[in-house]
């Protein structure tokens, strides 16, 4: 397993500095100057071309990726250059809480979409299953900001039992984060947990229909034992990689629930400085989405193993 | 009988009448997070909005336009020459940092933002592109500083008190003495706590504040500072404005999105107040290549859009329709002036056939990331393909549309002009020669020279200039102004001496919060 560990953390490095390399030129080939953005529409050239000079963007750009990638491999990702502020505090501040959210949200998510998927497939062709089906179909197909809206509009405004805009941190007050964290965390519950059920649901009713699940039951175990010591372990493994895909890709899409609930999180950073033409905040977003997606592949790898006996890390 | 209310509001009373303030905080939605320490080091309302209550200049706009002197004791002293300003500071100021405000730290603070590498984008209207150029800023006395300009420009006050500037406003050395200053220190009424990036910027009273005498007018004038702490809390998205606002989050959502406004207008504990201020609503037209070269065009197109319309459905009313490139709040405007490009289908068709128009199409770019902006070009296209003009509508992100409009890369083009209290500086933004600056939209000798005697004429001359110029605009029609806009916030009706005003920017002097 140790030798797996590190055979994959020695292939992420020519991955994450291809991101790198990738990330670096998408951010410029798209229209726009930072300078002009933030000079305001006041600016004139040569303010533009002295902000320019100062911030190095008048170098070739070569030159730039070379200096960028530098000060990366020291732990400097830069200062964003709207506020000023270091890139990597920002982004790792901003990971932190975007990370919070989608673990809670997807751990809690998992936890319902588990055996609600399974009792699904077990009834499967029932009403109570098309129930299931509907309300897993309405939950992934509603838009995240319009779902977060009407939570703000009924738990914020309506009933007043949670704030509406602004974040405290844990470190400043745990009870108070929590009550920003309620809102958001539901949102992606309500979404992610259709998404998550369809896919227990579709692996239960594959494996239900193997022979060694008929074998358990004509050996007169009880459904509740085929389900949960035979069905389960064996369907969880395909929703372990879909769980992997949804923590990566939750990184930057979340940026909508962020929005709606004004949160100071790692996808709206990385959408306000793409509008902004923040380069370097750009650039550390998606090195950290990039690193996210990694880690957390390699998570899912290590998992495999205990709900897929066929996989092994050699 | 519960006497307790009864002396509570005695010492509540007696506070009050003793000058004192009862604790206070407001809370004021903000679009975005400050972008500079130094004055106006990047111009965006939000990042001004803070500013304005921390940094002061030597001199300021009072709501009407005129220059009036705010650090400086009164306005300057003119040499004969014209060349020479030299001005006497308020004596007992001091910055947030307990320093003294000196002669020494003025003339510190100007020539570090007259520094080329500071890229300061005001330094433009001091280094001589424009009809000002200031050869030095030096200390003359303990309390004194002397302005000395290259050429005698009577511009020079009104270029220094431009609130779109930050009115110069005057640093303390701790800014001046390094290169990577942290935060803004100034000598204004509130001081910077903290600020979490993207999140929220604090401002608590500053207790050794020296506020002038006169009454507040504008940026001029009295500042108090009632309130114990001002919380910006950065909240981009109208509907979190929204919620927050009527949830008492926030007390104070200055720029609201107008499509909010009937909503909130009719909520009990919630006013929204507008009202008209120095800015206009155009589309920048390209005169020197492509479709609209042709005045006569360029008339058409003005003719065909009915700006009453546009205002209704798009601004919900809250913004006045005009054509005039004066806005309706100023002293100066002439409704007469603005019905020579108003519209008139009826014209419209004489001035294609005296442009002879071939149907060549012309491309109206506009953005999605101001609503507004992106409205008022699918409105303006529908107008056109009615009146006989194709166009068809370019949708970019605004930050691929501003250098666009830097480098005239464009045929005609939403754009809306910041409010500047004296008006005659919009006509100076958009007029000049594009040879030497493509973001000029107004290429006429004529027009320059008339709106440089503008800027240089004492308020009570400027009417007859004012009236030259609109007649030349009509002639060359070299935009198109579909409104005067209107600053339109709502607030908590616990807040107390907030106003809406010409400035646009919400101003916290003077407001208190009940409890």
């Amino acid at each position: 397993m140790a030798q797996f560990l590190v055979k994959r953390l020695l292939m992420a490095i020519p991955t994450l500095l291809l991101v790198a390399l990738l990330v670096f030129m998408l951010v410029r080939l798209i229209p726009g100057d930072p300078a002009l953005i933030l000079l305001g529409d006041g600016a004139d050239a040569n303010s533009v071309a002295a902000i320019n000079r100062r911030l190095g963007l008048d170098q070739p750009l070569p030159v730039q990726f070379f200096i960028w990638l530098g000060n990366v491999f020291q732990g400097d990702l830069g200062n964003s250059i709207l506020t000023g502020d270091p890139v990597l505090a920002l982004v790792w501040d901003r990971f932190q809480l975007s990370a919070t959210i989608i673990l809670l949200a997807v751990g809690t998510a998992t936890l319902i979409a588990v055996p609600v998927g399974i009792f699904a497939a077990w009834r499967q062709g029932s009403g109570m299953d098309f129930t299931l089906v509907a309300l897993a179909t309405l939950g992934l197909s509603i838009p995240s900001f319009w779902l977060g809206l009407m939570l703000l509009m009924l738990f914020g405004i309506q009933l007043g039992w949670l704030p509406v805009v602004g974040y405290v941190s844990f470190g400043q007050d745990a009870s108070l984060a929590i009550t920003y964290l309620v809102l958001p965390v539901l949102t992606l519950i309500l979404i992610e947990v259709g998404v998550l059920t369809r896919m227990v649901r579709s692996s239960a009713i594959e494996v239900l229909r193997l022979e060694y699940v008929t074998h358990a039951r004509a050996k007169g175990l009880s459904e509740r034992s085929v389900l949960f010591r035979h069905v389960l372990p064996n369907s969880f493994a395909p929703t372990l990689t879909l769980i992997g895909i949804v923590l990566g890709t939750l990184l930057g899409g979340i940026a909508v629930v962020e929005t709606v609930f004004t949160l100071p999180g790692l996808g709206r950073l990385l959408v306000e400085s793409i509008y902004s033409r923040d380069y370097p905040v750009v650039q550390g977003c998606l090195l950290m989405i990039a690193t996210g997606y990694v880690v957390v592949n390699l998570i899912v790898d290590l998992l495999y193993p205990f709900f897929d006996p066929r996989v092994t890390l050699e | 009988m519960n006497r307790l209310p009864c002396i509570f509001g005695t010492v509540a009373a007696a506070l009050m009448i003793g000058g004192n303030v009862i604790a206070a905080e407001l809370v004021s939605g903000l679009a975005g997070d400050m972008r500079a320490v130094i004055p106006a080091g990047s111009t965006d309302d939000s990042t001004l909005t803070v500013q304005q209550h921390v940094y002061e200049g030597l001199v300021t706009w009072k709501e009407n336009g005129e220059v009036a002197p705010m650090l400086a004791k009164d306005l300057p002293q003119v040499s004969e020459d014209g060349r020479s300003y030299t001005f006497k500071l308020r004596e007992g100021v001091t910055f947030h940092d307990g320093t003294p405000l000196t002669a020494e730290a003025v003339a510190k603070s100007w020539n570090y933002l007259l520094e080329p590498e500071r890229g300061w984008s005001c330094r433009q209207y001091f280094d001589g592109s424009g009809p000002v150029e200031i050869a030095s800023v030096e200390a003359s006395g303990e309390l004194e500083v002397t302005f000395t300009l290259v050429e005698a420009a009577p511009a020079l006050l009104t270029q220094m008190a431009r609130a779109d500037c930050g009115e110069g406003g005057i640093m303390a050395e701790a800014i001046t003495s390094t290169d990577t200053p942290q935060k803004p220190i100034g000598t204004g009424p509130y001081m910077i706590e903290s600020r979490r990036s993207n999140q929220d910027i604090v401002l608590t009273r500053f207790e050794d504040y020296s506020p002038r005498e006169e009454p507040a007018d504008g940026y001029a004038g009295k500042k108090e500072a009632l309130l114990d702490k001002i919380t910006f809390l950065i909240i981009p998205d109208p509907a979190a404005n929204y919620s927050a606002l009527r949830a008492g989050e926030i007390d104070v959502w200055p720029a609201i999105a107008l499509s909010y406004a009937e909503e909130l207008d009719g909520l009990d504990s919630i006013s929204v107040d507008s009202v008209n201020i120095p800015s206009i609503s155009t589309f920048a037209f390209q005169t020197s290549k492509g479709p609209l070269t042709d005045p006569a065009l360029r008339k058409a197109v003005n003719r065909a859009l009915d700006r009453k319309g546009m205002v209704d459905a798009i601004a919900m009313g809250y913004a006045t329709p005009s054509a005039s490139v004066i806005p309706v709040s100023s002293q100066f405007f002439d409704e007469a002036g603005s019905e020579a490009l108003s519209y008139d289908p009826q014209e419209v068709a004489a001035l294609l056939e005296a442009a002879d128009y071939d149907g060549t199409e012309i491309v109206i770019t506009t953005n999605k990331n101001y609503s507004v902006m992106y409205e008022t070009g699918v409105m303006a296209q529908a107008y056109l393909e009615a009146a006989g003009i194709r166009s068809r509508l370019e949708v970019i992100d605004f930050a691929t549309q501003l250098p666009n409009y830097y480098s005239g890369d464009y045929q005609m083009m939403t754009w809306n002009y910041a409010p500047t209290l004296d008006p005659a500086l919009i006509l100076d933004r958009v007029t000049g020669p594009k040879a030497t600056t493509a973001s000029k939209i107004w290429d006429n000798p004529q027009a320059r020279e008339l709106v440089d005697r503008l800027i240089a004429a004492p308020i009570g001359e400027r009417q007859a200039i004012y009236d030259e110029i609109q007649t030349l605009y009509a002639e060359d029609a070299p935009m198109l102004v579909w409104a005067s806009s209107q600053a339109t916030s709502a607030y908590s009706d616990k807040v107390q001496g907030y106003e809406v005003w010409a400035g646009r920017k919400p101003r916290y002097w003077g407001v208190t919060v009940e409890e």
